[in-house]
């Protein structure tokens, strides 16, 4: 009982993170666009709302309060003041506070509520205070509380607890506590009367509905009570972060064990089958079809993040640097809606923030300069993060001075570097900045610490396998590129054994492999073709000749034919033999190597050997300009 | 293995309830009406009854409610079978003491499925 609550509880935690974390950014793009005007005013009333229920069922009052002097400040939608942005932003930080389990001193945890909410109450003065708000019952949750207390007479009519509970365990995972107190002496049972009641926790994503149909033929014959603990995935999803939850390894493990448990059942009745047995059986294998695609669902969630992640900390600390630096800064941020393996997305919050700072501190020129230059007052940051084949690709440009180029000439010389201006000038200077060491702040200040230090987000990238370009022009800006390999991925292939050496396929792209005997091959304009077992003449490609293997090994005969789909057209390759099909890590060849044509990557086999990955429709391309140069 | 008591006015509904539950091991007798099972319910003993909604003489209600006042079968499962779902009849089976409700169409595994819980 108690971890099931407090494994709830962490649940809530993170959810408060993330609704703050959404809170805080609308604040942000509600003042840098008051266009964007009502809607958005109420999309945060319904966070707030949603979280001060969310917190008040936790017993967490210090952010229910403090959510509630918010809403008061939004109570009627107007432009917000830069004092409100401060106020409404101020009191994100204190709930934070308040969410940090560290904080346990309660004088500490009442001091900032109390500041927090006579700093909010300034501005509300002026509307008319709210009537005690109601929390409105949710409709749909993912974590449910069950409060089952059956009547005495619950047994008749043929109705049975255990009945209901194991319904409910058809609906999603449960934590059930049974309460005794109600137990007579042993004198006085009856054992047609009920005596227990229970308190059920099921994990699952529900309507109210649904859960409540499960007690509909017993509602006049019991009190139940159900309660949302936590709100469904979808809701707490969106845009927002997620994170790998003791949760999730639950329901992971449980699901896995589930799935065990099923295919022994199966195998059990496949062992003797009559017609009701077949049913049953085709019933096993649905539900198992269903918690595998559950469990890799999972999986993914717990490995890839968005890549959204990696920016959500950016706007408010743009806007904290403007407030810190008087110099306002508006981001503009196109991120692509994508997932990467969380390791990129967690090492690309550091440089990220760096490039920001150095953008502010550096980059962004003082007002008076700004207006002077004919600037918008506002220093533009764009932010754009796309993925382009096989690169996630960041562009961080900022309108500001530009990179100094007397200054970078100056440090340079000092560091003994060989810089004279003819060699040093926009272009060039890319390669200087990025060098240990190099920084041409004169001091150390507040807003981005020692200077430049890009040497340090030039290995950030580097440690990831990217790469890191500038391109400055003074009196325009500055603008970053990065570019990061998508390395890590997980795939299905299919192995395929070519001169002793294991080679891998997309098993997308894989249509199967048949026996390649002379007569199914033919020579016909001068190239070679192959009959396929539906009587397709497909091309056929020797592999040998393409990875210039050397003359034995070429005179190994191939005995199977792989047919591979490349997109619109069908081709096959032949090899000595197929292996097994299986899920490999695929890495990139780049970091480590050079871009070969017609190889994807490399596949990392079970007991670490690597194998080549294959790209079908690439391997095409090049097989066809083979051709055209042997002619 | 349960006894299992069918009372439903089709014919074909009848067979089919008694092919699957007899497939599946259960010892199934099977009625047209109200009437017949309250006579059959005396006489006999089950585990478990199936009823139909809607039938000419006494509707499924009204057979389990004259059941419910058979001591023996106080703590029996009782299953209305029907395509009705209008909550009043609903409300009326509860009252009467059904323990459930089998919405029709039903295919045979679902019949199982809710059988078998019954049943434990």
């Amino acid at each position: 009982m108690t971890a099931i609550y407090t494994s709830a509880l962490v649940t809530f935690y993170e959810e408060a993170r993330d609704t703050l974390l959404q809170i805080e950014s609308w604040v942000l793009s509600l003042q840098q666009q008051p266009s964007s005007g009502f809607k958005r005013w109420q999309d945060i009333c319904g966070q707030l709302h949603t979280l001060k229920g969310t917190a008040a069922s936790f017993g967490n009052e210090a952010i229910a309060s403090i959510c509630h002097a918010m809403e008061n400040v939004l109570q009627n939608p107007h432009s917000l003041t830069h004092q409100e942005v401060d106020g409404l932003l101020s009191a994100v930080d204190s709930c934070r506070q308040c969410l940090q389990t560290e904080v346990s001193d309660p004088t500490l945890l009442q001091k900032v509520v109390t500041d927090c909410i006579s700093k909010l109450k300034r501005f509300t003065s002026a509307y008319p205070q709210s009537a005690a708000t109601t929390l409105s019952p949710e409709i749909s949750g993912s974590l449910w509380q069950i409060d089952f207390t059956p009547h005495a007479d619950f047994f008749e009519n043929g109705h049975d607890p255990l009945r209901i509970i194991k319904q409910l365990r058809q609906l999603g995972t449960l934590e059930i506590s049974v309460f005794t107190d109600k137990l007579p002496d042993f004198a006085d049972f009856d054992p047609y009367r009920c005596y227990l009641r229970w308190r059920i926790i099921l994990q699952a994503d529900l309507e109210h509905q649904q859960l409540a149909a499960e007690f509909e033929w017993v509602k006049h014959k019991a009190d139940i009570d159900l309660q949302v603990l936590t709100l469904p995935k979808q809701d707490r999803l969106r845009d927002v972060r997620y994170i790998i939850r003791e949760m999730d390894l639950n329901i992971l493990s449980s699901l896995i064990e589930q799935w065990q448990q099923q295919l022994d059942q199966t195998l059990a009745l496949v062992q003797r089958l009559d017609s009701t047995d077949k049913i049953r059986l085709s019933r096993r294998c649905h539900a198992m079809k269903r918690q595998q695609q559950l469990v890799q669902r999972q999986l993914i969630n717990v490995s890839m993040q968005p890549l959204a992640e990696a920016f959500t900390r950016l706007p408010r600390l743009a806007y904290d640097l403007g407030q810190k630096t008087d110099k306002p800064v508006q981001l503009h941020m196109d991120i692509a809606p994508v997932e990467f393996d969380s390791q990129i997305i967690h090492a690309l919050i550091d440089p990220l923030t760096h490039l920001l700072r150095n953008a502010v501190a550096h980059g962004i020129e003082p007002r008076e300069t700004r207006q002077q230059s004919g600037k918008p007052e506002a220093g533009q940051i764009h932010i754009s993060a796309q993925q382009i084949e096989d690169e996630l690709v960041i562009r961080f440009s900022d309108d500001g001075a530009g990179l100094s180029l007397p200054k970078i000439q100056q440090k340079a010389s000092q560091m003994g570097m060989d810089a004279d201006s003819s060699v040093l000038n926009e272009t060039s200077m890319g390669k200087w900045i990025f060098r240990s060491g190099f920084s041409t702040a004169e001091s150390v200040d507040v807003v981005s610490g020692r200077g430049l230090g890009l040497d340090v987000v030039k290995k950030h990238i580097t440690d990831l396998g990217g790469q890191i370009d500038v391109i400055s022009t003074t009196g325009k800006g500055c603008c970053f590129n990065l570019r990061l390999p998508v390395q890590q991925v997980l795939m299905d292939v299919q192995l395929i054994r070519i001169a002793n050496q294991l080679m891998a396929l997309p098993l997308l792209n894989v249509q199967g492999s048949q026996t390649l005997d002379s007569q199914r091959v033919i020579w016909q304009r001068g190239k070679k073709w192959f009959i396929t077992d539906d009587n397709r003449q497909i091309p056929l490609f020797d592999m040998h000749k393409f990875l210039a293997l050397p003359v034995e090994v070429k005179q190994m005969t191939p005995a199977v034919v792989t047919l591979v789909d490349a997109g619109n057209s069908l081709f096959a390759i032949s090899a000595e033999g197929l292996a097994e099909q299986t899920q490999l890590l695929i890495k990139s060849l780049l970091p480590n190597y050079r871009a070969v044509p017609g190889v994807k990557g490399i596949a990392i086999l079970p007991d670490n050997a690597l194998a080549l990955l294959l790209d079908p429709e690439k391997l095409l391309l090049s097989f066809h300009a083979m051709e055209t140069q042997g002619k | 293995m349960a006894q299992i008591l069918v009372v439903d006015d089709s014919p074909s509904l009848r067979q089919m309830l008694q092919i699957v539950l007899q497939n599946s091991g259960h010892d199934v007798m099977c009625v047209e009406d109200g009437k017949q099972a309250i006579e059959l319910a005396s006489a006999t003993s089950f585990e478990l009854i199936l009823s139909d909604f809607n039938m000419p003489q006494l509707n499924g209600p009204e057979f389990i409610t004259l059941l419910r006042q058979l001591p023996q079968y106080r703590f029996t499962p009782v299953l209305l079978l029907t395509t009705e779902t209008d909550e009043e009849k609903k409300h009326s089976g509860r009252l009467a003491g059904a323990s459930g409700w089998l919405k029709k169409p039903f295919d045979p595994e679902q019949l199982l499925v809710t059988v078998n819980s019954l049943l434990n």
